[in-house]
């Protein structure tokens, strides 16, 4: 009887919290369809007056917007030959194999602002101006180690022993990497491919001095420092909302594999 | 597996770091040191000189609106850590040990995971609906008779900013305390309870101490996440400065070694705090 009572009240406080992290993204979908300037209730009837605005005047955003895809695809592109690359040598140990995986997550552990500012510091030694491109060295950074983690939580101890077996049974070394290790890794591989773009695409502190013209995230900060929140700002976050839920539900599909080998 | 191979495998291991490595140490390492000497020039105002001072030291030491903002940034960032932990566990909890299914449990905390696909710009700003002084919240805490008139004080204020940065960063809470959690041997509770344990020691001595290394995780990124974060107090934080916003200044003000001097203190806390709750809690084990 204790025993499910307590798993009631778990059951509700669960539920409180998916209500508090859902119930500000409803209202603001809700919200950017509003025919008045309101941002608040009450909410005064469906109209698709801000998306007009979204396309027409503040274009800028949708702008924005297609930048932030493109560097996102470009860091996902480069991200995850890298840290697949890299994930395989974490097969066997090595000497200094936990000291270049440290180094690595140094990318995760230091402040945004503290990397970015030293980027920029960087760039104007090398005399380097800043653009969209400036930016992908720096999402790599943020997004590779995160992969690297995937792969080393993929490796089957016993990952050589069947790479012995097919070239014993007379694969090939490329038949051996296409039809035992790669499939192996494949769940970290696509996982750490959408965690790269994620990471990319959302990503506001660490772009801060070294990307322009601005990414979404940097467009929104500007535009709402400068003409404060209106529903066109909800609307493009709605945009947002709706790519993040095709993203999720695709890495909910690939990922099945990473969570049921962590055995939950 | 012969003897003779193992030379041959070393050298393929690094190659195969290589590609990675290269990118981290030239655009990761090489920009990080640079802070750190970049930090001992001398500002000249537009810019600064090739001549090492501890000037902007000096300054962080002793300017109130700089190391005052610091101490605010992480006495903030601590509430944060404390609150996320708070709500993560027993979300944690139920879905470990509740959930029985596969299927649920992935369903679930995927559903928990959504803001993480979403940028914290627009999470901030998806709660000004419910914070204003016309509200919902303060529609709701009105009509319930709680408050006799309406708020200001739930936006543009520290609640606001506390409110979004805890909804925001639990989740990075939730996920590892989920899956260390997760890999606790069943068997250990089937033998607390034949040897007469309550179920409140069970879970002491059960989950919560093998929960460690998941709780180190989560509190490591809830609370560098926190500090790092000048977004959200610039949008809804009202007053609130975060030191992030005031290196942010700095550079607007072409005073690169002070943003440098402050960025090289506020790392050295980060990594201080990333390496005793590595210490205290044995967090290695969660990546294995």
């Amino acid at each position: 009887m204790a025993r499910d009572i307590t798993k009631i009240i778990l059951a509700l406080y669960t539920a409180g919290m998916v209500f508090f992290i859902y119930a500000p993204i409803i209202t603001m979908v809700l919200f950017s369809f509003n025919s008045s300037p309101r941002t608040v209730p009450p909410f005064d009837g469906p109209s698709l007056r801000w998306y007009e605005v979204l396309f027409g005047q503040k274009a800028i955003l949708l702008e924005a917007f297609t930048r932030s895809i493109f560097l996102a695809i470009l860091t996902m592109l480069i991200a995850t030959p890298l840290f697949t690359i890299a994930g395989l040598a974490y097969r066997r140990r090595f000497k200094g194999d936990e000291f270049a995986f440290y180094l690595v997550t140094i990318g995760i552990i230091m402040p945004g602002i503290t990397y970015s500012l030293g980027v920029l510091i960087f760039y104007n030694t090398l005399g380097i101006k800043t653009s969209l491109w400036t930016g992908l060295p720096v999402h790599l950074v943020w997004s590779v180690p995160w992969g690297l983690i995937l792969m080393r939580a993929m490796i089957d101890p016993n990952i050589i022993y069947y790479e012995e077996a097919a070239k014993t049974l007379g694969a090939s070394d490329w038949q051996t990497f296409r039809r035992v290790t790669l499939p192996l890794f494949m769940p970290a591989i696509l996982g750490g491919a959408l965690f790269a773009f994620t990471l990319s695409f959302t990503e506001l502190i660490r772009s801060i001095f070294i990307v322009s013209p601005n990414t979404l995230p940097l467009q929104v900060l500007a535009e709402v420092t400068v003409w404060g929140v209106s529903p066109y700002i909800f609307a493009i976050g709605s945009l947002i909302v709706l790519i993040s839920l095709a993203l999720l539900l695709l890495s909910g599909f690939l990922l099945r594999g990473v969570f049921e080998k962590l055995q939950i | 597996m012969g003897e003779a191979a193992a030379p041959q495998r070393l050298v393929s291991s690094y190659l195969l770091l290589a590609p990675m490595l290269g990118v981290i140490i030239a655009f990761l390492i090489v920009p990080l040191i640079m802070v750190g000497i970049v930090s001992l020039y001398r500002p000249t105002g537009t810019g600064y000189v090739l001549e090492l001072n501890l000037s902007s030291y000096v300054r962080f030491f002793t300017d109130p609106n700089i190391y005052g903002i610091l101490l605010s940034t992480l006495a903030n960032s601590a509430i944060v850590t404390v609150m996320a932990f708070i709500l993560a566990y027993p979300v944690a909890y139920f879905l470990t040990m509740k959930i029985r299914t596969f299927r649920a449990k992935t369903i679930l905390l995927i559903a928990m995971l959504i803001p993480f696909w979403i940028d914290f710009t627009t999470r901030a700003l998806s709660w000004i609906p419910w914070l204003g002084i016309q509200g919902i919240l303060n529609q709701v805490l009105t009509g319930l008779g709680i408050l006799r008139e309406p708020s200001p004080i739930f936006l543009f204020s520290p609640f606001a900013m506390l409110l979004v940065m805890i909804q925001g960063y639990t989740l990075f809470m939730i996920a590892p305390i989920f899956i260390v959690m997760s890999k606790i041997d069943p068997t250990l509770y089937e033998a607390a309870k034949a040897l007469g344990a309550s179920p409140l020691k069970t879970f002491y001595h059960i989950n919560l101490k093998l929960t460690m290394p998941g709780i180190g995780v989560g509190t490591v990124f809830v609370f560098l996440s926190s500090v790092a974060d000048f977004a959200t107090p610039r949008l809804i934080g009202g007053l609130v400065t975060s030191i992030g916003q005031v290196i942010r200044d700095q550079v607007v003000f072409l005073n690169l070694p002070l943003a440098s001097a402050i960025s090289v203190i506020l790392t050295l806390i980060a990594l201080a705090i990333v390496m005793t709750v590595f210490k205290l809690m044995n967090i290695r084990q969660v990546f294995e």
